[in-house]
């Protein structure tokens, strides 16, 4: 009985000492973002730091939740039990869903006397836009480009392409088979599997389809949809090997001649010194219309925030020029202020293309529907990968009627 | 003793079998140890490299260097041990009782514990990060637990739900039960009440038990990933997985220095395990109930 | 029938309270909410609306939910019987204490003990269809190769081996550990008999772990059923969920798209049949002990 006693009383003691909080500053704002890379963690201790030095009352806690739906796991629970971040760093997915529940708090008051407010981009700002009403300004753009190795280019005398057509036949005079008949070097890679396959989007934007109807609901079927499913089920068995766009791209390990890749992954291949003078970017074949897709990154204000003045303090000087510049600077990304468009070309020679993308790019559909919208996309393109579609009508309707049924249900 | 043919036989296929698992086993951790002292350009060579082509030991203090790795194994060791030695403390006792106690509802109780095992920590995640900030009186909270930030974000957080594994109270159990009823007659003899017939007989023999447990729970815990995600914000609070996942970003996947930072992440079970080995020393048991 | 006495009741309340106050707080009261909210649309933030089975109601219609629950089972019962078994035959090789065994037994913990991170990158790299060691090896025996992570038919089948990879240490253990308490008596007695080392094996070590073969069946059924790291990390369910669990599934309505009711409806469901399950595994064991107690 003693003993049991003892314990319990040990357990008490124990639990006090150790629940002790941090300490108390005079504000304190947290900072969660989406992304755990050591060279953008680099910039935000570097704008984090200088902050601070420049608003001594406020102090930032810093946290970052690597790629992936982590974010959205801890975003929810800490929302759910009315202790979100101050400040939230994440991409156009979370936009439609988090303003509706409340997670996002409107910032067109701050907005309006804003002095970056005719220097950023329409598009980057149209994305952060949401029912008339502002709620985050984005600080990076994600596009996805064309990435081709100049030396087998030349090798085989082939020019880029720069059309559907033209980039079938290069990709097919590219690919090298061994003698199973499997593909040990893949002309053109397009990923089977993964968690947000946007490759498809590119292609659909490049041959003016949309994924939103003229009523805000989805609209997976189309012709122009219909043209691209075409198009890839005649490309890829005969060009393609299969990875998962989670993992690392094929044309990374010097797999494959041409791809579409994430801007942002393209960095670590351009850096490899074997590779030197060797990747080639431009801005993805297209059919009809010039397009590509581009993600985005913006800056919140998070709905359990007491100080809305000190939040966006951060925030106006995250968006400000000498950080955005400084941003490029270190982490490789296109700029989001259209001012600053000329020094940011001036830091590297693809950077006109990487902003074009920027600039005929689309984001993931601003709707509520979106997280539903990115499943029956995956599984419509896995089926086409996979080769499971033999009637790309026909999958369509099905991806419509899926697509519904997830919304509703 | 004589050998007999069927004894060689089962010999030699014993000897095939763990050589089969050995290379099962060792394989992937031989690739681990390979990787993490190659290059970046070397993993990324169009066919995995066995062997690096000069070994980078400088990988393994580059992975510890960015972030604080000593607090982050501080922060994992102190939430680890302080768990793993409550959780033995109190899951052999209460195997010991579900083992040899006879009570009411015993089978009931029981059966309840076993339901415990049977729910996935990612469905039940979101009530107890719920409960956890509402516990009364604690980081601000008033008696109620409200106003406050609960146990969010401190070592207590991070150590409570943990606590209460149905699994040790049933591993405990089951070894229990096969110790022999001599015990328990020769603790009645000696006038002994349950609690001292736990601490003064079981308790010493439970060295298997408690050995393997404690590696289990040590593994289990210093392994979770989910929990310390949402309960913890900034560096002073990270544990080791999640600082592992810094390799991982947008940009790439820095392959060497994580498998580099896994396997000195590892370290601490592997130890454990090294030491814990002695007490998987066959008859403990034995001579002990004699006469 | 076992009489109650007050003296042990009494203790025996007193030595469990402990536990049962966390298992209470942090077992129980979860589980009870999660029924609750099956029964609701909570979406995490508004408060919870009642909307009786509508949940259970659409998991009858939900195909995708139908694949995560036939891929759970199928891969809760193989890979527990291959561990069971495996384990076992791990723990009676390496039951003995030489210096070469010690180290064998720390290799074989080496999966157990490194994170699913790091296990499903190495695993990637060698189930890699181009590129990957499997296959390579394949080639080089002249034998098909196979896709296998991006075929729907074999993807499965990858994850289950690298489970059991992953598990056979924690098998190996836990029979270990009860093999220790196998009386060298016993063994004495059956070696006067004449037995083989493998008759001792089956008559002698087997049936006195019995306590310990059921908990490792037991757990390893019910980790099994809970499978969601692995899949999260190496292939997130895909290819067309050919790799999703019912946990998987619950994480993805649950957290990633909001709808906390509907992944409540799917825990309860899945608490329904690991219980079924148990239930089975109970009886069988008990019919084996002779009509003892599990």
């Amino acid at each position: 009985m003693k003993k049991v006693l003892c314990l319990a009383l040990a357990l008490c003691l124990a639990l006090a000492g150790l629940s002790a909080v941090a300490a108390s500053d005079p504000i304190e704002l947290s900072f969660t973002r989406i992304g755990s890379d050591p060279a953008e963690r680099a910039y935000w201790d570097w704008v984090i730091e200088r902050f601070e030095a420049e608003n001594p009352g406020i102090k930032i806690v810093y946290d970052e939740v690597e790629i992936g739906d982590s974010i959205d796991n801890k975003l929810n629970v800490q929302f759910a039990a009315g202790d979100g971040p101050d400040i939230i760093g994440h991409g156009i997915l979370s936009v439609a869903q988090r303003v509706e529940l409340g997670h996002y708090q409107p910032i067109d008051e701050y907005f309006e006397t804003w002095e970056g407010k005719d220097d950023i981009m329409p598009s980057v700002l149209a994305n952060g836009t949401y029912n008339g009403h502002v709620y985050g300004l984005g600080y990076s753009t994600t596009p996805y480009v064309f990435a081709y190795r100049i030396d087998v280019l030349e090798e085989a005398g082939l020019s880029v392409p720069a059309t559907w057509d033209e980039l079938a036949e290069t990709a097919r005079a590219l690919t090298e088979k061994n003698e199973n008949g499997e593909i040990t070097f893949s002309g053109f890679c397009f990923p089977s599997t993964g968690g947000n396959l946007v490759e498809m989007d590119v292609f659909v934007y490049g041959n003016g389809g949309s994924y939103i109807a003229e009523d805000g609901g989805p609209l997976m079927t189309g012709a122009e949809k219909e043209e691209v499913i075409g198009y890839l089920n005649d490309l890829l068995p005969d060009v393609n090997i299969p990875y998962s766009n989670g993992e690392t791209n094929p044309f990374a390990k010097g797999l494959a001649a041409m791809t579409l890749m994430n801007n942002a992954a393209l960095t670590s291949v351009i850096n490899n010194p074997d590779y030197e003078g060797k990747i080639g970017l431009a801005v993805p074949p297209h059919n009809t219309t010039v397009g590509t897709f581009c993600g985005c990154n913006m800056l919140f204000i998070g709905r359990d925030c007491a100080d809305k003045d000190a939040a966006w303090k951060y925030i106006e000087f995250a968006m400000s020029r000498e950080s955005t510049l400084k941003r490029s600077e270190i982490v490789n990304i296109p700029v989001t202020l259209q001012s600053l468009v000329e020094d940011y070309q001036a830091m590297d020679p693809w950077n006109a293309v990487r902003a074009e993308c920027v600039a005929v790019g689309t984001g993931m559909p601003r709707t509520l529907w979106s997280t539903q919208f990115q499943k029956i996309r995956n599984e419509l393109v896995q089926n086409v990968v996979l080769g499971n579609v033999t009637d790309p009508a026909a999958a369509l309707e099905k991806a419509q009627d899926d697509l519904l049924f997830e919304i509703d249900g | 003793m004589k050998r007999t043919g069927a004894d060689r036989r089962f010999r030699a296929v014993n000897i095939v079998f763990i050589a089969l698992l050995c290379l099962l086993m060792g394989f992937p951790l031989y690739m681990t140890v390979s990787i993490s002292l190659q290059t970046m350009s070397e993993v990324y060579a169009s066919s995995p490299k066995l062997l690096p082509a000069a070994p980078q030991w400088g990988n393994y203090p580059l992975s510890m260097s960015t972030g604080s790795w000593g607090r982050y194994f501080y922060n994992s060791l102190l939430v680890t041990l302080i768990t793993t030695a409550i959780s033995l403390a109190i899951n052999s006792m209460s195997g010991f009782v579900f083992a040899r106690i006879p009570f009411r509802g015993k089978g009931a109780l029981f059966a309840l514990v076993l339901l415990g095992m049977m729910i996935p920590p990612e469905v039940t995640l979101f009530s107890v990060f719920k409960l956890v900030r509402s516990i009364p009186f604690a980081g601000g909270n008033n008696w109620l637990g409200q106003g406050g930030r609960g146990l969010m974000n401190t070592y207590a957080g991070l150590i409570l739900p943990y606590i209460a594994g149905s699994f040790g109270v049933f591993l405990c159990r089951q070894f229990y039960l096969g110790f022999p009823r001599e015990l328990d007659d020769a603790a009645r003899i000696d006038g002994c009440g349950r609690l001292a017939q736990f601490v003064r007989i079981y308790l010493p023999l439970s060295g298997p038990v408690l050995a393997s447990l404690g590696i289990l729970k040590f593994t289990g815990t210093w392994n979770e990933y989910t929990w310390p995600l949402v309960l913890t914000s900034g560096d002073a609070m990270k544990t080791v997985q999640l600082a592992l996942t810094s390799f991982r970003s947008e940009t790439e996947i820095l392959w060497n220095q994580m498998m580099a930072a896994t396997l000195v992440s590892g370290l601490p079970i592997y130890l454990l395990f090294f030491f814990a080995q002695k007490y998987f020393v066959s008859g403990l048991l034995a001579g002990s109930v004699k006469g | 029938m076992e009489s109650y006495n007050r003296r042990d009741t009494r203790a025996a309340w007193l030595m469990l309270a402990p536990f049962l106050l966390f298992f209470a707080l942090f077992v129980i009261y979860p589980l009870v909410m999660t029924v609750y909210y099956s029964f609701t649309n909570y979406n995490m933030s508004a408060a919870p609306g009642w909307v009786g089975l509508k949940n259970y109601q659409r998991l009858l219609k939900d195909a995708v939910f139908h694949k995560a629950f036939l891929n759970t089972t199928v891969y809760a019962l193989v890979s527990t019987a291959a561990l069971a078994v495996l384990g076992f035959l791990a723990a009676a090789a390496l039951n003995r204490t030489t210096r070469s065994v010690k180290w064998i037994r720390m290799l074989m913990i080496f999966p157990y003990a490194t994170s699913w991170a790091a296990v499903s990158m190495i695993w990637l790299m060698m189930y890699d269809p181009t590129t990957g060691l499997i296959n390579k090896l394949l080639r080089l025996f002249a034998l098909p190769t196979r896709q296998w992570l991006f075929d729907e038919s074999l993807a499965l089948g990858c994850l289950i081996f690298v489970h059991v990879w992953k598990n056979i240490g924690y098998c190996m253990l836990i029979y270990l550990a009860g093999m220790q308490s196998v009386p060298q008596e016993l063994y004495e007695a059956a070696t006067v008999d004449g037995a083989s080392d493998f008759r001792k094996l089956i008559s002698v070590t087997l049936p006195t772990i019995r306590p310990v073969a059921f908990f490792v069946v037991t757990t390893t059924m019910l980790e099994a059923f809970k499978t969601f790291t692995q899949v999260h990390v190496m292939t997130g369910g895909d290819p067309l969920y050919a790799t999703t669990t019912i946990v998987h599934q619950i994480y993805q309505r649950g957290f990633t798209e909001f709808r906390m009711g509907y992944a409540s409806s799917m825990a309860v469901v899945l608490l329904v049949c690991v219980l079924i399950f148990t239930a089975a595994n109970s009886a069988i064991n008990r019919a084996g002990n002779g009509g003892q107690g599990a």
